[in-house]
């Protein structure tokens, strides 16, 4: 690739057991810069035999990680994090290249990725046990902490590196080893953050890295007895299928899904906050994240006002490649997203919804969606009921704060919702009433190392991130000792 | 239902200490009198060291024979629930004992104060098997592990103004974490105390778990903080009485101290807030127990717009009391504990006067038998007047206007105590801005006092004391930690 300061990082191999690798049928996948549509490379497209062989490696260093002290993990964590540091602009530049992503993001992205490395190097000192008071005084009873053992790592294209250390710095900590498996659209990300483990001292087979095509990956992921825990974000129906295939072999699971988060402001909110807020969860990563706010509910009194200023926020944004400078909305990640946005986008107009902003103009290509504010959105929508991923922030009116909580409910989806109040009273009712596991009061962002990620209901199982974030990769196991005097 | 008032000449416990699961006949001493009315109504005794001596070795020798720390932690959890259990069935005549010689009306007593004795004893209980250590990460070849466990003795000194609640969140917690208690009830209230040692006995807990000390401060209390058996001193009253038992305490050897001690807290009303939540809550603040609680918020801190309403409200709430002799049930408005108590609040409120405090309401004593004192409102108060710096233990409330957030927090914080805090608003950003801002070791946002649930803890800073008592806390600092690491 083109750019680098460190060539050495761009790598268009697998990674298993330490040694760089093709698939054994010699097949590759095809990359492409979504901004041009441009090859920038392959990775191989490996199946079922490699996914094994991964598995394997990462037993066999699993005898040997799990047995060293916490200081000497967190050592290796700790030179982990100072290598993505040193080489930020190279992983930043990578990360747009193939997911589209504006640099300046994408360097925020190295950055928060980075945090999980530091955060959980920092935690593996704090994993203790516990010694509980024993029913009866001839006993004492101890709880130990261990490693899961071999995890499958199973990552999305939206964020090609943070996604990644969330789950494999925690699990590396806690003493586990990882077969990551990366989206087929952003696999040189996950790559170089393997060639800096290696430089890091991380030893051969803890973390292994498959690329390719899913199904036959995933299939060998999830029925290999050997691989004892999952952990996948992406949608909600990938989400269900793997958990259907992990079932026979009962592996622990974590799933980080699909949302479709409300974005609720009432009449007494900070107008200025709320539209600085609805900017930052609508339009990260041009609305292709998780916990972008899928539905803007308005409240009657402040309505008018909200769109005013949130139409002339949007219709100035700036589109374009995202290597470009200046440009805060790259490329849709592929033609599919781009069909949904159009698709959601004709059902509301069709309906009703009209289009509250100025047309931004955008560069020629196929994989280019203007930012859109669109008003008199009803739930009758398909953007109301499906997660649209996209730069469009349709705005719905609302009168009474009970309506605004039903309809932000009314889904089967719970992982991220956003509300502005001033009122005290009013700020943990609508707090406890929304049944979302991370709720942003008088914020738009969500997202730190610092606080547990993750959603009820149908968005998903677990927590990422926080001290919970490593429990994910521990099992409590009770020791009981009789006999004492 | 039949009515709570009672003739208290018919309540009689006989004032003895309580040691080793048995009464302990000992020399008439302070004339204890009753509050309400002036009358005299026992005498009670004073330990010296030598009863202290007999009453901590009373303790160690229950810890030696009955296994308390070492048994099964739920059997702590039976026997402390069978206490609580037989504190509420005879609530009637514990609230009796309390109501006599105390300020407490015989309403709030018996339905307040005696269930939630018993209903702290019960929380405080369950922690026992549910504490535990941690296991800390080390080498392989290592473990580490931190054990905590009782301290051993615990000294206890309880105050005047909510005797049996106060000698409960003592008793309770020291019990439950496995410890033996020698308490030490005010010699003005002593009576409630003696019964719940009585109670304990019959509940079952070995005899000799807890010793009841009569006596004041200068002599019993003395030794008791200075004893070597001693392993911890746990003590609630005031500022003063605090610091004289830290200097004991480090004079005769060094131990760990709980202190909850005084406050002046500041009801900060801004101009957002709902007027008449507010005010309702500043004048139960100041007139529960008729200013005697250490938690009273003193100095009421209103914004200028609404400062004329806010004042008016809560003098408006002032003329509704109703002042009368604690077992009558009718009575909601408290006497001061004693006519030297009554004496310096008046010297207080005076000394304002003279120094141009404008009295709103207020400003004597009233006139009936007992020692009760107006719901006292002072304005234009200089703010170096004891009035606003000193913590009064009465119903005196002073009124200091401010414009901006700023000088609030200012006026707020301009205090050697740091007890508590109220803060009234809707909005919710200076809701949270205030509970940081304010220099005290409990905030309540439009409400004034402790919610019934036990789990928060409550301690001062500043001059206000150290560490805590309630919640989990409370749990904690009754057990002591050791770390162990062991070379597998």
């Amino acid at each position: 690739m083109k750019g680098l300061r460190d060539e050495d990082l761009f790598r268009q191999k697998g990674l298993i057991d330490g040694a760089w690798v093709s698939a054994d049928s010699a097949a590759t996948v095809d990359v492409t810069d979504p901004a041009t549509g441009e090859t920038i490379g392959s990775v191989p497209d490996m199946g079922a035999g490699e996914t094994g062989r991964a598995i394997a490696a990462a037993d066999r260093a699993f005898a040997e990680w799990r047995c060293r002290t916490n200081a000497e993990r967190a050592e290796r964590l700790f030179a982990w994090y100072g290598l993505m540091l040193e080489h930020e602009d190279d992983l930043a530049m990578i990360l747009t290249c193939e997911q589209g992503k504006p640099l300046v993001e994408a360097r925020g992205e190295i950055r928060y990725g980075a945090s999980f490395v530091r955060w959980f190097a920092e935690e593996a000192r704090r994993i203790g046990g516990g010694t509980i008071p024993s029913p009866t005084s001839d006993r004492r009873i101890v709880v130990l902490k261990q490693p899961v053992g071999v995890a499958a790592i199973v990552t999305p294209w939206n964020f090609p590196n943070a996604m990644i250390t969330r789950k494999v710095a925690p699990a590396l900590a806690a003493g586990c080893t990882v077969v990551i498996k990366p989206s087929e659209f952003t696999p040189f990300s996950a790559l170089a953050l393997g060639v800096l483990a290696e430089r890091a001292g991380i030893p051969a087979g803890v973390i292994n890295i498959v690329t390719g095509l899913p199904t036959a990956i995933g299939k060998e992921l999830t029925s290999n007895p050997t691989v004892r825990k999952l952990s996948f974000t992406g949608s909600t129906k990938v989400g269900a299928l793997l958990m259907e295939e992990c079932a026979p072999t009962v592996k622990r699971l974590s799933l980080e899904l699909g949302g479709n988060a409300p974005f609720i402001v009432f009449d007494d909110a900070d107008i200025d906050l709320a539209v600085e807020g609805a900017m930052a969860s609508k339009f990260r990563n041009g609305g292709q994240t998780c916990v972008c706010s899928n539905r803007i509910l308005v409240q009657a009194g402040i309505h008018d006002a909200f769109v005013e200023k949130l139409a002339a926020r949007v219709s100035a944004l700036k589109v374009g490649r995202g290597t470009q400078e200046g440009v805060e909305i790259g490329p849709m990640i592929n033609d599919a997203a781009v069909e949904k946005i159009r698709r959601h986008l004709d059902d509301a107009l069709s309906k009703g919804a009209v289009r509250a902003s100025v047309p931004v103009e955008v560069p020629d290509g196929p994989r280019y969606i203007a930012p859109q504010v669109l008003t008199k959105a009803t739930t009758a929508m398909l953007l109301a009921s499906e997660e649209t991923f996209g730069p469009v922030a349709p705005i719905f009116k609302f009168t009474e704060e009970a309506e605004a909580i039903r309809i932000a409910n009314a889904t089967p989806y719970g992982l991220a919702a956003y509300f502005y109040t001033r009122d005290l009273a009013r700020s943990w009712r609508v707090g406890e009433a929304l049944e979302f596991g991370m709720v942003g009061l008088n914020t738009g962002i969500v997202s730190t190392e610092v606080a547990p990620f993750g959603g009820v209901k149908q968005s998903g199982l677990g927590r990422e991130g926080a001290q919970c974030g490593i429990e994910e990769y521990l099992e409590s196991k009770a020791f009981h000792i009789g006999g004492l005097g | 239902m039949m009515s709570l008032s009672f003739d208290p000449a018919t309540v009689d416990l006989p004032l003895r200490h309580h040691i080793g699961g048995e009464f302990v006949a000992a020399d008439a001493g302070i004339e204890v009198r009753r509050p309400s009315d002036g009358a005299v109504h026992g005498a009670c005794p004073v330990a010296d060291a030598t009863i202290v001596d007999r009453a901590v070795e009373a303790a160690r020798e229950a810890l030696r024979q009955s296994g308390w720390a070492s048994a099964r932690p739920r059997e702590r959890v039976r026997a402390l629930h069978a206490w609580a259990d037989l504190i509420m069935r005879e609530a009637e005549r514990l609230g009796r004992l309390e109501s006599v010689a105390s300020t407490r009306p015989i309403a709030q007593s018996i339905t307040g104060d005696v269930a939630i004795t018993a209903e702290q004893i019960r929380f405080f209980a369950e922690f026992a098997d549910k504490e535990g250590g941690d296991l800390v990460p080390t080498a392989a070849d290592k473990l580490g592990f931190v054990q905590d466990e009782p301290h051993g003795v615990v000294g206890a000194i309880t105050p005047w103004n909510f005797p049996v609640s106060m000698a409960g969140w003592k008793l309770g917690p020291a019990l439950a974490a496995g410890n033996a208690v020698v308490l030490k009830p005010s010699e003005m209230t002593p009576h409630s105390a003696l019964m719940l040692a009585e109670l304990a006995v019959k509940a079952g807990l070995p005899k000799g778990l807890v010793n009841i000390v009569l006596g004041d401060g200068a002599t019993t209390g003395s030794a008791i903080t200075g004893h070597p058996g001693i392993a911890k001193v746990s003590f609630t009253g005031s500022t003063a009485a605090g610091a004289a038992i830290m200097a004991n305490v480090a004079r005769t050897g060094i131990k760990p101290m709980t202190l909850e001690l005084g406050g002046k807290s500041p009801q900060m009303v801004f101009g957002d807030a709902d007027p008449e939540l507010a005010a309702e809550c500043v004048a139960r603040g100041i007139l529960a127990n008729a200013g005697q609680v250490c938690v009273a918020g003193s100095r009421l801190l209103v914004e200028a717009p609404v400062a004329d309403e806010i004042v008016d409200r809560i003098r408006k709430r002032f003329g509704e009391i109703a002042a009368g002799p604690t077992w009558h049930e009718s009575t909601n408005y408290s006497p001061i504990v004693s006519e030297r108590q009554l004496a310096r609040i008046d010297m207080i409120v005076t000394a304002a006067k003279e120094h141009g405090a404008e009295v709103l309401t207020g400003g004597s004593r009233i006139d009936r038998p007992g020692y009760f004192y107006q719901p006292t409102l002072l304005a234009n108060i200089d703010e170096h007047s004891p009035a606003v710096t000193e913590e009064i233990f009465g119903p005196v409330l002073s009124v200091q206007r401010f414009d901006t957030e700023e000088e609030a927090v200012g006026l707020a914080n301009r205090s050697s105590y740091g007890l508590c805090s109220g803060v009234y608003t809707r909005d919710l950003s200076r809701a949270m801005r205030m509970s940081r801002a304010m220099e005290a070791g409990t905030v309540w946002v439009n409400r004034y006092g402790r919610s019934m649930d036990h789990i928060l803890p409550t301690g001062g800073f500043k001059g206000s004391g150290l560490g805590k008592d309630l919640g989990r806390q409370v749990y904690r600092e009754n057990r002591r930690t050791k770390s162990v690491l062991i070379d597998l």
